[in-house]
């Protein structure tokens, strides 16, 4: 059986054996290669490519939607193709609508909402947009470096243009120094990404358990967020976050609002240092209790590798399934300058 | 993109909301076009007679309607082809489907399913696209939609009763009424419906807000029904203990609030002394004022004992609502319903539902241009009494199933167009129901110029 050689835009290719009687569209979609299509007929140009041999042959006596003059320049349309012998289709578009990209995007505020956290809003520039999943980070550079650091949205793709992040300062760092000392609104911001699998990982309406430590609460709030979207009914979800001290804590009032919009919506917050009594005292996973756990929860943990080890550990102690358990590590950058 | 110098888009429709005060509301501010996957009157039963098509836009949601072996069916009201309203010019070939006029797509009225295409049986599009389908509940006399995001799951539809006002007797101890009988149900049987629906130019939310404002007593003072029948209303009617309002919030039931009015938890103004204006002989009809989503009023006792008035506003754009107001009264009995009918032709309907809430009607309408571009819900600067508003905004934001994005590729999505323009100078109002084509030969427009020879 021939070979088609699937190649995008974005450099990915997929080799697939066609039958004879099958188009190159339905081939594609019986391998799960994502080719674009509507009509199937034709017509509609959706699922058009250009091949730079002979071996695609387009169906015989059948009219389509191409031009004499656009088979003779090489274009074909998949869902009217046949492979006579192995050849290779290019589709020009991205194999992957949310594969990363670089965006441009103005800071709308940036404010410090505790001691070494900032609220930090951006907006795509005009004719930049970036599709991503709740959940997911960007690579941000700071204006006038190259360099950049990792941050997890805290915001939902329908809030786009816009976009919230919680940002941890640290003593010193390129993206610390500069909200400490320079940011101001209207700087211009590169973001590269989306990257990352932390997302919500099933539609089933199951309780969600979600542990945040510090700034992991960014992504945690983020799939907050879209599940309260959920259509239909919304799940019964419960949230442990904890800072170290009741003055490194932030988005309480987020938080509060975020649980008054949600009648599903629990939270549990909880400090290190057992300084405030409005506070469970200890960390986000001691703040639980063995009976908030059940063994049906799909759990969401986010913050620095340790709490997410004993998390881990304690939920599997309690039943929870390990695939039911998705988490994302927040480490510092080491600066090398 | 290019490298070109980044530049800021283009300011949005230019909200300027005091973010602190609104965020606890923000998703009802953001409710322009209605709440989705909720469930909306659409019809009167009488309406839609067997094997007719109507078309109607809740929610800037087009949608069709047609009756088939008694059973009611809706659809999205846009061909999946090249978006014509399937009701513009009904065409069905048998009792399972509807056709497109335009192409002759053909959907299958239970699942939108496109089952052929009349010209083109053997194209590879049939069984493989569908248009979105409405649950449909007809009760009462009164046809309801559920109008629903396009992914809203057929399992996790709710029944119609958690978007109805809570019912008596069943709630009559939670919400006890000594001073008046039970309020019937549109659910309840051998009950008569009987009302009127019509558009009215402002957002919906604007309207609902009306109808449980108890300060707003003031304009009708002089409404025909009340002169008629002595009624001396209050001047106003202020909180006067913090629990005059109770959340309806049972966990599968209605979501909403309920005004203890008539109790001492409401204060009646009787005078005000910087104005030198009193009230003598206070003689108001008992009633009482519950609102419950996507934005059903109930006032039980009105406007006679044993009735009871609900209202809608159906969002159709976000600058138009389809006015519901439909009395509900038990009739067990032929005399009954005779007796109900004639009061409702000779009394109700013109002096209530016309009189008296043409009076709101005007209202609403008034309060629409300080709201339509979103500023007047942060200019707005609100006294005691709007504690009612603002408790309704919380929990409809709370909540409400989903938020109807700006309508797209409909009626009213763009306000300018060349069509809306065109009806409007030829009399004809942007509505609730579709424009049909009643005759095919004579596209009767009066700018038609023919040329001299």
């Amino acid at each position: 059986m021939p070979i088609a050689v699937y190649k995008f835009n974005d450099g990915v290719s997929h080799d697939l054996e066609v039958q004879a009687d099958e188009t190159l569209l339905e081939a594609a979609i019986r391998a799960g290669i994502p080719v674009r299509h509507q009509c199937r007929s034709g017509s509609c140009l959706s699922c058009i490519c250009t091949t730079e041999n002979d071996g695609v042959v387009m169906r015989p006596k059948t009219a389509t939607s191409l031009l004499p003059s656009d088979i003779s320049a090489g274009q074909r349309l998949a869902c009217q193709a046949f492979l006579a012998k192995n050849d290779t289709v290019f589709f020009d578009y991205a194999s992957d609508p949310k594969a990363p990209q670089t965006v441009k995007a103005f800071v709308n505020t940036a404010e410090r909402v505790s001691d070494d956290v900032v609220r930090l809003e951006l907006e795509l520039a005009d004719g930049y947009w970036l599709d991503f999943t709740a959940g997911q980070y960007v690579n941000m550079s700071p204006p006038g470096t190259a360099e950049s650091r990792s941050y997890s949205m805290s915001s939902i793709p329908s809030e786009l243009p816009k976009l919230e992040f919680f940002v941890r300062l640290l003593d010193f760092g390129l993206m610390s120094d500069y909200l400490r000392n320079q940011v101001k609104p209207d700087d211009i911001m590169t973001l590269e990404g989306p990257h990352g699998r932390f997302a919500i990982h099933s539609e089933a309406l199951n309780p969600m358990l979600f542990i945040a430590g510090g700034t992991g609460l960014s992504p945690i709030l983020s799939l907050i967020r879209q599940a309260r979207r959920r259509k239909g009914r919304k799940p019964s979800m419960l949230l442990s976050f904890g800072c170290a001290t009741s003055t490194r804590l932030f988005a309480t009032e987020t938080l509060e609002l975020l649980e008054e919009l949600t009648p599903t919506l629990t939270s549990k917050i909880s400090i290190d240092d057992g300084s405030s009594d409005d506070y469970y005292s200890g960390n986000p996973i001691s703040a639980l209790l063995d009976s908030d756990i059940t063994s049906d929860m799909s759990a969401y943990i986010c913050g620095p590798p340790g709490m997410v080890a004993s998390a881990h550990q304690y939920l599997t102690g309690l039943g929870v399934e390990s695939g039911n358990i998705f988490y994302e590590q927040f480490t510092p950058t080491t600066e090398s300058s | 993109m290019s490298d070109d110098t980044p530049i800021r888009r283009r300011p949005g429709s230019g909200r300027a909301n005091d973010e602190k005060t609104q965020k606890s509301y923000q998703p009802y501010i953001d409710a322009e076009w209605g709440f989705t996957n909720h469930w909306y009157p659409a019809l009167f039963s009488d309406e839609l007679p067997e094997d007719h098509v109507e078309g109607i836009q809740i929610c800037g949601i087009q949608i069709v309607l047609r009756r088939a072996n008694g059973k009611v069916f809706a659809l999205k009201d846009q061909c999946i082809h090249r978006g014509v309203r399937l009701s513009a010019k009904p065409m069905c070939f048998n009792k399972s489907t509807i056709s497109c006029w335009y192409h002759g797509f053909t959907f299958n009225l239970e699942t939108g399913n496109l089952d052929t295409i009349v010209g083109n049986p053997d194209d590879p599009l049939i069984n493989n696209t569908k248009i979105p389908s409405y649950p449909v509940h007809e009760v009462g006399g009164l046809i309801f939609v559920f109008v629903r995001d396009d992914d809203f799951p057929d399992e996790e539809v709710p029944p119609l009763e958690s978007d109805l006002p809570v019912r008596f007797p069943n709630s009559s101890e939670e919400f006890p009424h000594p001073l008046w009988p039970a309020a019937p149900s549109i659910m309840d049987e051998n009950v008569v419906a009987l009302g009127i629906h019509r558009t009215g130019e402002a957002n919906w939310r604007i309207a609902c807000e009306n109808g449980f404002d108890n300060a707003h007593i003031l304009i009708h003072k002089d409404n025909t029904i009340v002169q008629v029948n002595n009624w001396v209303l209050p001047l106003g009617i202020r909180p006067a203990t913090d629990d005059c309002i109770t959340l309806i919030e049972d966990e599968d039931g209605p979501k909403g609030l309920m005004q203890w009015l008539f109790t001492d938890r409401w204060e009646p103004i009787l005078e005000n002394p910087t104005l030198g204006v009193s009230v003598d002989g206070l003689n108001s009809r008992l009633y009482r004022t519950s609102v419950v989503l996507p934005g059903v009023l109930l006032v039980e006792n009105w406007p006679e004992e044993h009735i009871a008035q609900y209202e809608w506003y159906v969002p159709i754009t976000d600058d138009t609502y389809e006015y519901w107001e439909v009395l509900v009264r038990k009739c067990d009995t032929d005399t009954e319903r005779e007796e109900f009918q004639y009061r409702y032709n000779t009394v109700f309907q013109p002096l209530a539902l016309r009189g008296f809430n043409d009076c709101d009607l005007h209202a609403r309408e008034a309060m629409q241009d300080f709201y339509a571009d979103g500023t007047g819900w942060t200019d707005e600067q609100l006294v005691d009494t709007d504690i009612s508003a603002i408790t309704w905004r919380k929990l409809a934001s709370r909540h409400a199933r989903g938020i109807a994005p700006p309508g797209k590729g409909v009626q009213g999505g763009i306000k300018a167009s060349s069509i809306r323009l065109r009806d409007i100078t030829e009399g004809r109002s942007p509505g609730y129901y579709v424009d049909k084509i009643t005759d095919i030969n004579n596209f009767n427009r009066t700018s038609v110029k023919s040329r001299k020879t």
